[in-house]
């Protein structure tokens, strides 16, 4: 699928790319015949739309995940579970360091845990 | 565990839980073994993996794997204060305050404006149970530092351990001033004040929980909230009859938007909870009218 | 004051599941006893614990809510309020908070025989070789730890409890406070009692 967009995308870069030089093309041609600038052929004009729309649809397909538009979209699936983390503050010395078999000195033997006060 | 799950997954749902901030510490260190078996797979994000696992390791009272990962990291970042810092945090988790501050001091002194390791000391007041030095130093580095929201929530917390409501409540208003989008705050706002009591802060309480409410209608401790506080307030002593009828409107209103979200969620096997959710409210109304 | 007092497996599983699930964090929930067995004999055996918060253990909403649903759902079982377990966030601190005492005083308002206990954190292993608890009762209108002569639980218990916690059964475990961030979360956890009564 991302090699897919990509070459669409290309498609429309290089669509562009093209119509852009075809107009500057067809500017010089003018000038050469001296004939004057009013716009540009249809054919050119609808080649730059379509190759707009390509290149939309190609980008639209990489950019990924589009995040809601609401100020804060994303904080409705939160909870102060996560949200009320404070890693910079976590402290050690809970019940996990003796549930998980290990005391904090490293030291397997759990009875060397001193009791609580 | 380890075997259910792919190597992608795992390493997907490190990343979720870093940076969500997630405090899973035992199925972070066993996820964490998982994915380490395939470094070259990992590229850059295998450092940021070490340091979670560190952590985690820490937090388990895992010491020999908290230095293995210490030691990678070191190996590759040798001047690191980042490194250094989980060596100050692998000395805390050891019960070793003193040395640990050692290290964080040595830190300071050669950057006094390092935000993390002034946050560590914090931590290790928290550590010996010493909260009201706890809460002084936090107090010291908010000083200087007055944006970190994870700082002001922390305040937060410790204040409300002590019980001191009113400073909590300041607390969630820094953070509502600069998060005023964020419902979660409100909603922990309107907690504080509605502990507190009193008619002027529970009619705070009601007022910020339906703002919680409003910025996301799927807050089901906000709209608890608000049902709460708007039947204590009408069931008052003080206040008009107008303000005990609105009252009495939003209570309503609150518990028929809780009624409806627990008929969308019940399950058949289970015993249905909006039964007690309408026995709660039955009660209340009964005090409220 | 009971003359006796015991908690069932379930009681006693869950509570150490709750304790296992959040070891970084203080937390609280309430013991469930049969009414009559208590009204009646004056024996106080928890049958049911519900396990109630892990986040903010400091503020009354959530509280008030949960009690007043725990509350209606006893009322429907036979069953009530009157036991109250709490776990401190640091690893020695066995003292009661003064927002545990708080709690506590109003389930003893609610039932004159409750009592409360404090999980011991260094007793928190996987084997699970003892009993955690801390027993307090009222005595002389203050709370007061109280030292059983008869055994707080039944034989088996450990053993059942330890399994449990190697099996990491204790990871689907429903708080209150998890079951307000998702209410399709049963807080009387329904999968986690049919696999105890597979146990026992």
């Amino acid at each position: 699928m991302a090699t897919f967009s990509g070459f669409i995308l290309a498609v429309g870069f290089l669509g562009l790319a093209h119509a852009g030089y075809s107009a500057a093309q067809h500017r010089t041609y003018l000038r050469l015949t001296e004939q004057e600038f009013t716009r540009l052929p249809i054919d050119i004009v609808c080649q730059g739309l379509v190759s707009l729309l390509i290149t939309i649809y190609g980008v639209l397909n990489i950019a990924g995940q589009f995040r809601g538009i609401k100020a804060m979209a994303d904080m409705e699936k939160k909870s102060f579970d996560t949200v009320g983390n404070r890693p910079s503050f976590f402290m050690f010395r809970h019940r996990g360091q003796a549930m998980f078999g290990l005391n904090p000195t490293g030291n397997k033997n759990v009875e060397t845990l001193e009791p609580a006060t | 565990m380890a075997a259910a799950i792919s190597w992608e997954d795992a390493r997907d749902q490190l990343k979720k839980w870093r940076e969500e901030s997630a405090r899973r510490s035992a199925e972070t260190l066993e996820l964490g073994e998982f994915v380490l078996t395939n470094h070259r797979g990992l590229g850059d994000e295998v450092w940021a993996v070490h340091e979670q696992v560190c952590i985690a390791a820490l937090d388990v009272g895992d010491i020999a794997e908290a230095s293995s990962a210490i030691d990678a990291l070191k190996a590759q970042f040798p001047q690191s204060k980042r490194v250094k810092r989980l060596q100050g945090m692998k000395l805390e988790a050891q019960g070793r305050f003193d040395d640990a501050k050692l290290v964080y001091e040595e830190l300071l002194k050669e950057d006094s404006s390092n935000a993390m390791i002034r946050k560590r000391l914090v931590a290790i007041f928290k550590a010996q149970d010493r909260i009201p030095d706890a809460i002084k130093e936090l107090m010291k580095y908010l000083e200087s530092f007055m944006a970190d929201h994870e700082a002001w929530l922390e305040l937060s917390e410790l204040y409300i351990q002590e019980q001191h409501y009113s400073k909590a409540a300041f607390c969630l208003e820094e953070l509502i001033m600069s998060n005023p989008h964020n419902h979660l705050f409100h909603q922990k706002y309107a907690e504080i004040r509605y502990t507190q009591g009193g008619t002027e802060s529970m009619e705070i309480a009601r007022k910020y929980f339906a703002q919680a409410v409003k910025l996301n209608s799927n807050n089901i401790r906000a709209l608890y909230g608000l049902f709460l506080a708007a039947t204590h307030l009408a069931s008052s002593q003080k206040g008009t009859a107008k303000s005990k009828k609105d009252n009495i409107r939003y209570a309503a209103w609150a518990s028929q938007q809780l009624q409806h979200r627990y008929r969308l969620a019940e399950r058949k096997e289970s015993e249905p909870q909006v039964q007690h959710l309408e026995k709660m409210i039955d009660s209340l109304q009964i005090t409220a009218s | 004051m009971a003359s006796e007092t015991t908690l069932s497996n379930r009681a006693y599983c869950k509570l150490i599941m709750h304790a296992a699930k959040y070891p970084h964090a203080a937390l609280n929930g309430v013991l469930l006893a049969e009414k009559r067995k208590l009204k009646e004999n004056k024996i106080l055996r928890f049958v049911d614990c519900v396990p109630l918060c892990h986040l903010s253990l400091g503020l009354a909403p959530v509280l008030e809510v949960a009690l007043f649903q725990i509350d209606s759902y006893c009322q429907a079982n036979g069953l009530i309020i009157a036991g109250y377990y709490h776990a401190n966030e640091h690893l020695k601190d066995l003292n009661p908070s003064p927002i545990a005492l708080k709690i506590a005083d109003k389930i003893y308002d609610n039932c004159n025989e409750a009592c409360f206990f404090m999980i011991d954190n260094t007793k928190m292993f996987v084997d699970c070789d003892q009993c955690v608890l801390k027993h307090y009762t009222v005595q002389d209108n203050k709370w007061k730890p109280k030292s059983s002569n008869t055994p707080l639980l039944s034989d088996d218990c450990l053993s059942i409890a330890a399994d449990l916690l190697r099996e990491k059964t204790y990871q689907d475990l429903v708080d209150f406070d998890t079951h307000l961030d998702d209410i399709s979360n049963d807080w009387l956890n329904p999968e986690i009692n049919t696999h105890l009564n597979s146990c026992t």
